[in-house]
């Protein structure tokens, strides 16, 4: 199923989606995407819905470059990921992508200072534009004054927006996020969509989300159900007005 | 790179447990490795003295290969008789410090070359050994081998000076087969052959050119325990030795052959008896511990005979001139070398070995350790004979079996898995943070740059860490043994190229792997590795 971009934002999607597949083989080969059809808009908040083991998590890895499809190809921001090598895609990721993992995925022994500056320091920026970003990146989660924590001094909640800052870091072109408030309580949970409403909102960050959660809905342009790695329905969400 | 040489830095500083468990380890690694490339050679400084006294230095430098018996004697060819000293089965005691001169019959057999030094080769040998750096001194060594020496003996059994007044009894003759005449060079070691002396008196400057002689006291003890097959007593001191020595004519080939059928005697007069102490033996007698058989160990220093009769270095120029008939110059059996010390001999004894692939050298320290491991004939006649052969004489006298070089292997072979295991588990422990670096968009090269920089900067600490701590040992031993500054520095410098770069290479070798493993997976398989 065909997934059109919404009419009245910008014409060009910035991530297309074609016929892509994703198996695995656990004594039978189990597709946990399956011919999946997807385009982006820029400035989009796009929801992802579906149940556990729907293939989710399989299809925003394949979708921000983490993985490589057995079949199809996805076309980021103009590049088709499978012409690209590792080093290609890695430099496609640092600069257009941003990803929040589900468990944060921070480096344990880094301070959020310096899991927000650790994208800056892999494209070789400046030490002084990478403090001042890095700064602007945590006042704008709230986060000034845990600077200096690790992360196992925070919260799971700070810690999820710790991995939003990082995510922000190099100014991505989309932000991907993986059940992003799978791990957190519903208070901190509303926070985050909070979070993720206002860059939207004000920032036009575009965002592909995939969760269960249904408050997501509400905040989203377009909504997408999959179920057993396929897209079988399409909404709009609460933000489409 | 500078963000990534800071976040090396970083990931150091922040990560301290694992740094410091990674710079134990490798540390432990560099040291076992010091240990088993530094510490396997080298000798206590005051190790063997009395051997070292006596044959002059702490190197012996013959002028061929060593000629000795071999398995299979009955081969014709020279050749197949030539085995490298202290390596083969070599018979009797003495020899092993005069190899190229053992009994006729026994060694150089009949046609085979014996070639010696003659003065022009003492002499080009002397200053390319000075040259060295770490020899002091060099002494010519002077052997000749004896047809037959044969000494009159009034009393029985006993050795030493005759009775007070003289004894009634008729005297008996006795002979020895298989002597050497050595010239003892006075000049320089008069004083190292004081020390053997136990009857009588030593040699002196006043002897040289004089018809005396030392003989061993010991050989009385070798012959009480050998059932009639060699004297009993040795000459009195204040006797005489009547000693039969071979013609010796240069060849045309240039080589020295000695001829037994037609010797020319020389009478000796014995001034003093010598003795070589050679190790203290232990054991355990049943018999002294009634039923319990819980008897206190027993103990006794034992020595070596040997069949040398010593004669001043003139006496023996002379002697010889008369062997020759004045056509053969001075000449030398070995020569013996000194060096600064014994923390290095076994890798002199290599380096001079290199550097004169036709002469064949041998530190004095493996000589004796070989010798003493060969259970030579020593006079154990305290010992019950019933235990001579028992364990724990067997266990003392065992034959020698050469492990030093398979535990340096296995120790370096440990310490090389140490530095690999360090290499590995640096990275295996840190698939999620490549994945998520991954995720981030760090390249491959920039993940393996990390890892790398951290595996040789806790590494090389570490290896620094544990080669101080073992190379202060093996530099103590050369400070210890008076080596010179220069071959401290150079030593300690070495090894610490070879200790700092074998380790930090096995750690990056064994790291890189696993390294380019991961990083050459997507960022998501990495992730859920984890």
């Amino acid at each position: 199923m065909a997934s059109l971009p919404q009419q009245g934002l910008s014409p060009g999607p910035i991530l297309i989606a074609r016929s892509l597949y994703k198996a695995y083989f656990l004594g039978k080969t189990v597709y946990a995407v399956n011919n999946v059809d997807l385009a982006v808009m820029p400035g989009e908040f796009l929801v992802i819905l579906g149940p556990s083991g729907s293939g989710k998590s399989t299809l925003l890895s394949l979708l921000a470059g983490l993985d490589r499809p057995i079949s199809g190809d996805v076309v980021l921001d103009g590049h088709p990921i499978s012409e690209l090598n590792e080093n290609q895609l890695a430099d496609l990721r640092r600069r257009k992508v941003g990803y929040v993992f589900q468990f944060f995925n921070l480096v344990g022994h880094l301070t959020a200072y310096d899991n927000v500056a650790l994208p800056m320091t892999l494209t070789g920026a400046p030490d002084w534009f990478v403090r001042q970003r890095t700064s602007e990146l945590l006042s704008l989660v709230g986060l000034e004054a845990r600077a200096k924590h690790l992360p196992l001094q925070m919260s799971g909640g700070e810690q999820q927006r710790v991995a939003i800052a990082r995510a922000l870091a190099n100014e991505p072109r989309i932000l991907f996020a993986d059940e992003p408030t799978g791990n957190l309580d519903s208070r901190t949970g509303e926070q985050i969509r909070t979070l993720f409403a206002r860059l939207n909102q004000d920032f036009g960050q575009t965002f592909v989300i995939v969760t269960h959660d249904d408050r997501f809905a509400a905040l989203a342009h377009r909504v997408v159900r999959l179920v057993d790695g396929r897209l079988t329905e399409e909404t709009r969400g609460g933000a489409a007005g | 790179m500078t963000g990534m040489g800071s976040l090396i830095v970083t990931n150091v500083r922040r990560n301290m447990a694992r740094s410091l468990l990674t710079v134990i380890g490798m540390g432990l690694a560099a040291l076992i490795m010091t240990a088993s490339l530094t510490l396997s050679e080298g000798y206590p400084a005051a190790a063997y003295g009395p051997y070292r006294d006596y044959c002059g230095g702490d190197v012996l430098v013959f002028a061929d290969k060593v000629w000795v018996r071999g398995p299979d004697v009955n081969r014709s060819e020279p050749g197949s008789w030539q085995f490298k000293l202290a390596t083969t089965d070599m018979p009797g005691p003495w020899r092993f410090f005069q190899p190229g001169l053992a009994t006729r019959g026994m060694v150089a057999p009949q046609g085979a070359p014996a070639v010696f030094y003659r003065q022009s080769q003492v002499d080009e040998l002397e200053d390319t050994l000075l040259a060295r750096g770490d020899v002091v001194a060099v002494r010519p060594y002077f052997a000749v081998p004896v047809t037959r020496a044969t000494f009159a003996v009034s009393a029985m059994p006993a050795a030493g000076p005759p009775p007070p007044g003289g004894s009634d009894q008729p005297a008996i003759q006795y002979g020895w087969n298989d002597s050497y005449l050595r010239g003892w060079r006075g000049s320089t070691l008069w004083a190292s052959l004081d020390g053997f002396v136990v009857d009588g008196r030593a040699l002196g400057a006043a002897d040289e050119g004089l018809p005396v002689c030392l003989v061993d006291v010991d050989r009385a003890k070798l012959g009480r325990a050998s059932g009639g097959l060699l004297p009993p007593v040795v000459p009195a001191v204040g006797g005489t030795i009547s000693v039969a020595l071979p013609s010796i004519a240069v060849t045309e080939t240039g080589q020295i052959h000695i001829d037994h059928t037609s010797p020319h005697v020389v009478e000796l007069r014995v001034v003093g008896h010598y003795s070589v102490p050679s190790r203290t033996a232990s054991w355990i007698d049943p018999a002294a511990g009634g039923d319990s058989g819980a008897a206190p160990p027993e103990t006794e220093q034992l020595y070596l005979t040997s069949p040398e009769i010593i004669v001043p270095w003139t006496t023996a120029a002379g002697i010889l001139a008369e062997m020759s008939g004045g056509s053969v110059d001075m000449w030398a059996t070995a020569v013996a070398v000194e060096l600064d010390g014994l923390a290095r001999v076994e890798s002199a004894v290599t380096e001079i070995n290199n550097e004169h692939p036709d002469y064949c050298a041998v530190s004095v320290p493996r000589l004796a350790s070989t010798a003493n491991a060969r259970w030579l004939p020593e006079p154990l006649y305290r010992v019950p004979e019933s235990e001579w052969q028992g364990a724990q004489a067997v266990a003392q006298l065992s034959e020698p079996v050469e492990i030093s070089q398979a535990f340096n292997v296995i120790f370096f072979a440990v310490a090389a898995l140490l530095a690999a295991a360090n290499g590995i588990i640096l990275v295996l422990e840190r698939q999620k943070e490549i994945g998520i670096l991954k995720a981030l968009g760090a390249y491959g090269r920039d993940v393996i740059v990390m890892i790398l920089g951290e595996i040789v900067l806790l590494s090389s600490i570490g290896a620094l860490v544990g080669f101080v701590l073992a190379e202060s040992m093996a530099a103590w031993n050369l400070i210890s043994n008076r080596a010179g500054w220069l071959v401290i520095v150079t030593s300690v410098g070495f090894d610490l190229v070879r200790v700092l770069g074998l380790t930090v290479a096995f750690a990056v070798v064994f790291g890189l792997a696993p390294a380019m493993r991961t990083t050459a997976m997507t960022a998501m398989e990495v992730l859920r590795r984890e």
